[in-house]
């Protein structure tokens, strides 16, 4: 049995993949379109099959050194039996010989299937153009980056996230002073009074993401946020024709701190800002504790680009469900110091003739 | 005869106040009015006859104002428009001083009038202010006022009463009302222009005396008072010679260079010979104001100073540093997001329990300062010379007690 999935067109047998704009299957040969609904039989084998280390496939004839094939996953693609290889956390792809869209279906067999999935609503123009404009407008950014730089590769990659909801109970304990001024006619009198303030509240977090691959930077990912979940749907592998993905290799446990720091600090500013009236506001002690919550898998739709200008590589990203797009940018330091220069001295210049008119008006 | 008698002794009765009036002030209002009610009857009494007496004696109203409220103004323009409102003042500066005190803004101001203002300066004004608004504090009203009161005599005794002399027609130019009138002219005009003196000198005849020692001989006679430190220009019309100077004393000539005072005894020289000798004097004393008021209002100007400089640059480079940077920081878009509060599900913080418990109380004092040059009495603003409602110029000092 094969580990591999492809979609194949009904009608001509080519690769189909999702179309990001049509929201629909589309084959690429014959332009016909399809549901996905109606390709989702192809995934109930998928939930009712066991997670297992999909089988390597060596080609004959060829030799591995010893070691050489840990973390190395290698498929044959169903089309034109070519070797598909990826790592151990490949779960879809294209064939690099006859270019058919492949999913290595073992990625998300079992344990594996992810709950939910964001399909891409953004197609790959879009994140050309949108490159384009995060280069617009930024002063110190190299002229040369900009007339040479060429994108080495734009691939749409779903990417893993865990999905943490959390039930929160939590107890903040403050220090806080309020103040009342007077005077009579000697004095001027101010009076410090001391409080206590506690407070303690219950509230709900849905959906704070991490990110569960560690091949993507994780201030990356987070600088993308937010996603929308409400349009999320049920994972279908048919979502990940035509695109990237990887299965999460960051446990649900090792994801578990990360939003439980930012969690934390939130829970903190939401019991803060029920408190008024002080002068000053010092926190003496937090507790907070998840009573109850649950996470889910989900995979999110990226864009990722990569640009190499003087021997360094560049990474941008855009969210492929609402375009926001980061990535930094290389700096001119001979601009940064004319800008400083040229600002300062216009300012200094300005100041000068101000202080000079000032001087001669009083 | 009897008729003649008893018209004569009528005219006496109504001529003693009015010369009385002429060389005192024509004030409409005594010089103590109490409508706060800090002062008893006797203690009333008590202060408006030694008010009475120093005014009378130094020639300088001394005035006491203790009204109910301000009516919206400030201390110094209630104080200012009071004085002048009511008449108050000796001669025709109106020299005076008054002190209003209010007890319901707890305000209190000093103003200066005519020639006051150059006896009262700002030094002297604190030293009085720190000896009586103390006593206002401590609420003891009658000490208060008369310590203001004596402090004032005091000060008062020890005036330089000598003249300014502005014009001297030796030569007998101009006529009495001539003369009255060019000497209020220069005589405006010098205060106006502040710390310079612009005076008219008429000779029969210099002879062989140049006018720069003409006019020096009289600036340091000794018969006239000159402030201290005042610079004088002056007109010198020698009668005989048909000649006009124009001369300076102190650091006059700094603003009064050789060309301009050519210039202002020219422009004298055409008026006398066209027969406007009091038109040629306030003329000159029109031009002179024109010169000094022009040489105040830009002297100042040091178009290269290396402080200024410093300044100028350190805020230019602050200005340029921060506007690289927030250029710098364009270029960064990637960072952790710190908080998950977008995720916090709209409405569902319900609050367990919530209490703000009193724990204790301190109370600090500091003293009420009165000013930061003396450490004590209390607040005060305004120094220099501002100008009431009614376009006088006034002197004086306001603050709380």
């Amino acid at each position: 049995m094969s580990d591999l999935m492809e979609y194949k067109c009904p009608c001509c047998g080519a690769g189909l993949k999702f179309s990001s704009a049509l929201q629909k299957m589309k084959c690429e040969y014959c332009d016909s379109e399809f549901d996905v609904e109606t390709l989702k039989a192809y995934d109930d084998a998928l939930k009712k099959a066991e997670e297992k280390n999909p089988e390597v496939d060596t080609p004959t004839g060829s030799e591995w050194a010893p070691g050489e094939q840990e973390g190395m996953r290698i498929y044959l693609c169903q089309s034109c039996g070519g070797e598909v290889v990826g790592d151990e956390t490949l779960a879809a792809s294209a064939c690099p010989f006859c270019g058919n869209p492949v999913i290595m279906k073992a990625q998300f067999a079992g344990d594996l299937r992810p709950d939910l999935v964001i399909p891409f609503k953004l197609d790959k123009e879009a994140a050309k153009k949108a490159f384009e404009k995060h280069l617009l407008g930024k002063r110190l950014l190299p002229k040369v980056f900009k007339s040479e730089n060429h994108i080495d590769e734009i691939k749409g990659v779903y990417v893993p996230f865990w999905l943490f909801d959390a039930e929160v109970d939590a107890s903040v304990q403050y220090r806080g002073t309020k103040t009342r001024a007077w005077s009579d006619f000697h004095f001027n009198y101010v009076e410090t009074s001391h409080y206590s303030v506690f407070r303690e509240g219950r509230m709900r977090f849905e959906g704070i993401p991490v990110d569960g691959s560690k091949k993507m930077q994780d201030s990356m990912m987070e600088s993308l946020e937010p996603f929308d979940l409400g349009e999320a749907v049920p994972f279908q592998t048919a979502f990940l024709s035509g695109y990237f993905a990887d299965r999460y290799d960051v446990s649900e446990t090792e994801s578990t701190p990360r939003a439980n720091e930012r969690l934390k600090i939130s829970t903190e500013t939401a019991l803060k800002n029920t408190v008024s009236g002080y002068v000053t506001l010092s926190q003496e002690g937090c507790n907070v504790r998840n009573i109850g919550g649950r996470s889910r898998y989900a995979l999110f739709p990226v864009w990722l680009m990569n640009t190499t200008w003087n021997g360094q590589q560049y990474r941008f990203a855009m969210n492929g469900q609402t375009g926001k797009f980061v990535g930094d940018l290389p700096m001119d330091k001979g601009a940064y110091a004319r800008w400083w220069l040229l600002v300062g001295g216009g300012v200094a210049v300005a100041a000068y003739a101000l202080l000079t008119a000032c001087s001669a008006i009083l | 005869m009897k008729k003649l008698i008893a018209l004569a002794l009528t005219l006496l009765l109504l001529a003693v106040p009015v010369l009385s009036l002429a060389d005192g002030s024509m004030r409409q209002k005594p010089l103590l009015v109490d409508e706060g009610d800090l002062l008893t009857v006797e203690e009333e009494a008590t202060l408006l006859a030694e008010l009475e007496r120093i005014s009378a004696e130094q020639k300088c109203d001394v005035v006491v104002v203790i009204p109910r409220s301000l009516g919206g103004k400030s201390a110094t323009a209630y104080a200012d428009d009071y004085y002048d409102a009511n008449g108050f003042g000796y001669g025709t500066t109106k020299d005076g001083i008054l002190l209003m005190v209010c007890m319901e803004e707890r305000d209190y101001a000093t103003c200066t009038t005519g020639a006051a203002q150059d006896w009262f300066d700002d030094g002297t004004l604190y030293d009085i202010e720190n000896a009586f608004v103390p006593l206002l504090s401590a609420g003891k009203y009658f000490e208060a006022f008369s310590t203001y009161a004596s402090r004032c005599e005091r000060v008062l005794q020890g005036v330089d009463r000598r003249e300014v002399l502005y014009l001297d027609d030796a030569a007998g130019l101009l006529s009495e009302s001539e003369r009255a009138a060019v000497t209020r002219r220069l005589e405006s005009n010098s205060h106006v222009a502040a710390n310079c003196d612009i005076v008219v000198l008429t000779v029969p005849s210099l002879g062989q005396q140049s006018a720069e020692d003409y006019a020096a001989s009289i600036f340091h006679s000794g018969t006239y008072r000159h402030g201290a430190g005042y610079d004088k220009v002056a007109l010198v019309i020698d009668r005989a010679a048909g000649m006009c100077y124009c001369v300076t004393d102190g650091s006059a000539n700094t603003y009064f260079p050789e060309k301009t005072r050519e210039k202002l005894a020219q422009n004298a020289a055409s008026a006398i010979s066209s027969g406007d000798i009091p038109g040629a004097f306030s003329e000159f004393a029109e031009s002179a104001y024109r010169t000094i008021d022009s040489y105040y209002h830009t002297r100042h100007i040091q178009y290269f100073s290396p402080l200024r400089l410093a300044g100028a640059l350190a805020v230019g480079l602050i200005v340029g540093l921060i506007v690289a940077s927030v250029l710098k920081g364009q270029l960064k878009s990637v960072k952790s997001q710190v908080s998950a509060t977008e995720y916090l599900v709209r409405d569902s913080l319900n609050m367990v329990d919530s209490k703000d418990l009193f724990l204790y109380a301190s109370v600090s004092k500091t003293v009420r300062q009165s000013e930061t040059r003396s450490g004590g009495g209390s607040g005060h603003s305004g120094g220099g010379s501002h100008f009431s409602s009614s376009g006088f110029s006034h002197g004086g000092h306001s603050g709380k007690f």
